[in-house]
This record gives structure tokens, sequence and C-alpha cells, in this order.
């Protein structure tokens, strides 16, 4: 192929070119993303009714506590990697907050669960497993329209890793969803909180970043391949 | 990218900002100024000199993709060299999943072509009728429309279901590839 096809490539994409509309700063999306998410996790609440024994619980349960502290790493972090990542050159924020969610994951899942496998009050198997699924599930429709925010953005951006994008959106905005539920839910029991709660983020990315790629690699072949 | 020094830069993001707003001329300029780099860029990654060129062209499309993420009030370079490495990285992946499966992949498009029953216009020559039956469906239907229905490329885009601008990469792929298949038959 000779150089001159390249020259003929400039001239053919210059001609006709329409005009685009930016996509908004990266500060705006993620305070709109997160404001969204809060705003779905306190309707949430208000309808499930949050835990009348929540004061006491957290006293009784430090795990609870860890558990929220990990879950909104995972939500910011989360939500700031896919937003990030889906912008050329923004690629250090994106890897900065892909750590903070990492440190999120490891501080719900380690030093949650290892606080709630061990508390002296925690019970082990007392919560029925199908409860889990529940308490997954509510927390990734309560994250739909944060979902719905962040995935978009990521798709209508040009990530290098767009599946990691849509995993780290959808596991952001399910985290919010499961902190709202986490404060909802009056199950107590070690795995449940651990499946239930801390694991929640997964069924996210299984229920929402999978048909996102699936629609990303139906775009990217409508658009992309000759 | 640090071989484009400030005053470049602060030009191209001035450009690349009125391209955003539909200024065809600037944005043209701006490719123009931008094609010895990305050059020089793909160079520095890419050995296979044969495959450079069409790297470059693959650099150049997505950053044509790509323009409505840059925000003029960042800085260009950075936005130019993460979109210039993807690019480079798609294509050293495409080109993998291609050896790995080359030959099915020519039958797939073989097959596809033959499925789809070109309507190509008999009163074209021999040469350039075979060569358009070599051409992958997608492609030939492009360059079928535009160049020999005579649609524009809003049209064609309309008649096949997707973007102009994808309809334009199509079209593109199209000419190249029918220009090797030609010179290959004159050799």
């Amino acid at each position: 192929m000779s150089s001159t096809s390249s020259e003929r490539l400039v001239e053919e994409l210059a001609r006709d070119l329409e005009p685009v509309r930016r996509v908004p700063p990266l500060r705006r999306t993620t305070a709109i993303v997160l404001g969204v998410g809060a705003v779905a996790g306190v309707v949430g609440l208000a309808v499930t009714g949050a835990n009348a024994e929540l004061g006491e619980a957290v006293r009784r349960y430090p795990s609870l506590l860890a558990i929220t502290a990990g879950l909104l790493l995972v939500a910011v972090g989360g939500t700031v990697a896919a937003l990030a990542g889906a912008v050329p050159g923004r690629e250090s924020e994106a890897r900065a907050a892909f750590w903070v969610t990492v440190v999120g994951a490891a501080v719900a899942l380690g030093v949650g669960g290892l606080l709630a496998f061990t508390g002296p009050e925690a019970s082990i198997g007392a919560a029925p497993i199908g409860a889990a699924g529940m308490c997954a599930s509510i927390a990734t429709m309560i994250a739909l329209p944060a979902a719905a925010i962040g995935l978009g953005f990521v798709l209508r951006g040009a990530p290098g890793r767009p599946l990691s994008c849509l995993a780290a959106a959808a596991a952001g905005s399910v985290a919010l969803g499961s902190i709202a539920n986490h404060m909802h839910c009056a199950q107590f029991d070690a795995a449940h909180l651990v499946l239930g709660h801390a694991l929640a983020p997964v069924l996210g990315i299984l229920l929402l970043a999978l048909p996102g790629w699936l629609l990303w690699r139906r775009i990217a072949s409508r658009s992309v391949h000759a | 990218m640090a071989w484009i020094d400030e005053e470049r830069e602060a030009r191209f993001r001035e450009w690349m900002a009125a391209a955003q707003r539909g200024d065809s001329g600037l944005y043209e300029r701006l490719l123009g100024e931008l094609l010895p780099l990305l050059r020089a860029f793909v160079r520095g990654r890419i050995r296979d000199h044969a495959a450079m060129e069409d790297v470059v062209q693959n650099v150049l499309l997505a950053v044509h993709r790509a323009r409505h993420t840059y925000r003029p009030e960042r800085p260009f370079s950075p936005w130019l060299a993460a979109v210039a490495r993807n690019a480079v990285i798609d294509h050293l992946r495409r080109r993998q999943r291609r050896v790995a499966r080359e030959e099915p992949l020519e039958d797939a498009e073989r097959v596809a072509g033959e499925m789809a029953e070109p309507q190509i216009d008999p009163l074209l020559s021999p040469e350039i009728r075979a060569a358009l039956e070599r051409l992958p469906a997608a492609q030939r239907e492009a360059v079928e429309l535009i160049q020999i229905r005579g649609l524009s490329v809003a049209e064609a885009a309309e008649r096949v279901g997707i973007k102009p601008g994808a309809l334009k990469v199509r079209a593109h792929r199209g000419y190249r590839a029918l220009r090797t298949i030609l010179e290959e038959g004159r050799e």
C-alpha cells in the first residue's frame, strides 16, 4: 500500500465532516453517576425500609463497617476507573482509580470477610443461600440508573480496554446499590454478608457488564469492521 | 507525544476543537500535519514496513472515530498518543487473531461473498468485475453503492444501515483492496 492512500484517507475523513458532541468533563460525569447512584440508593432504602437495628448492629458487628467502607471505595474507584478509562489520555487517573477499587475489594472481602467469619457474634450459615442472591439482586436493581449512565458513557467513549471499563462501571454502580441494601438488610450471617453484600458487584458485572460488552461489540462491528 | 512542541500543541488543540464543530478544512490540515508524526510513532512500534502504512491508516481512523472524546481544555498530545497506542495494540491483536485463523476467515469471506450475490454492473470491464468479486462482501457493497450506483455517502450508509463514517472506511478499504488486486493482476 502506498503512502498516497494515507493522504487520500485524510481527504476522505475530512470530506463532509459532521460536528460531534464532545464527551462531558470527567468530573461532571463522575459526579452524575455517583449522584444518581446515591439518589437511587436513598429511594431504594425508602422503598425497602432501613434496618431499624442498624445502629446496634454496627456496634455489634464491625464487619458491617468494613464492608461498607470497602464497597464505598469500590463504588468511587470503579466509577472513576470506568469513566477515565473510556477517555484517551486519562489512563493515569484510570489506573489510580483501579487500584482504589482493588483496595476497596480487599477491604470489603478481606477485612470485612475476616471480621465477619471470626467475629464472636457472627453466625455462619444461618441465612439461606437464596437470601444472598436476593440481596445481590436488590443491589443490582438499585444500581440500574447509575449503571445505565456509566455504561452509556463507556460505550460512547473510546476505551482502550472496553470490557474492563464496562466491568468497572458495573461494579462501581452495584457497590453503591449494595451499600443501600446493606443498610436495609437485617441478616448478619457471615456467609450472607460476604456473598450477598461484599460480592454483589460480581453479580453486577455478570448481569450488566456482559450485555454491555455484547452491545459494544455490535457497535464496534457496525462502525469499525469493513 | 514528546515530539509535539508547544507551538504545535496549541495549534492542534485549536484545530481539533474546530474539527469537533465540523470545520473540515482545519480538520484536513490537522490530520495532514499529524500524518508524519503518526508515521514516526508507528515506525517505532511496528517492525514490518509493509504493515506500517496500514497501521498508520488505522490510527487515522481511530483518531477520527474518537475525536468527540477530546476536550480542548486538556492537552492534545497525551490524547493523541493514547488513541494511537490503542489503535496499534488493536492492530497487533487483530493480526494475531487473523494469523491464527487465516484460512477459515478467507473461506468465510468467500462464502459470504458468494451468498450475497454481487450485483455488479455488466458494463464494467471483466478485469474490474473480477476484482470486485474478490472483495469482502461489505467492502464490495460500499464500493458498488458509491462508485457504480452513484449514491452519496449518506445515502449509501442509510441503505446499508451503518454510520456514514463507517461506510467511508469500508469504501476506502475496498478501494485499497481493489487497487492491490488490479496491480497484482497486471504484474
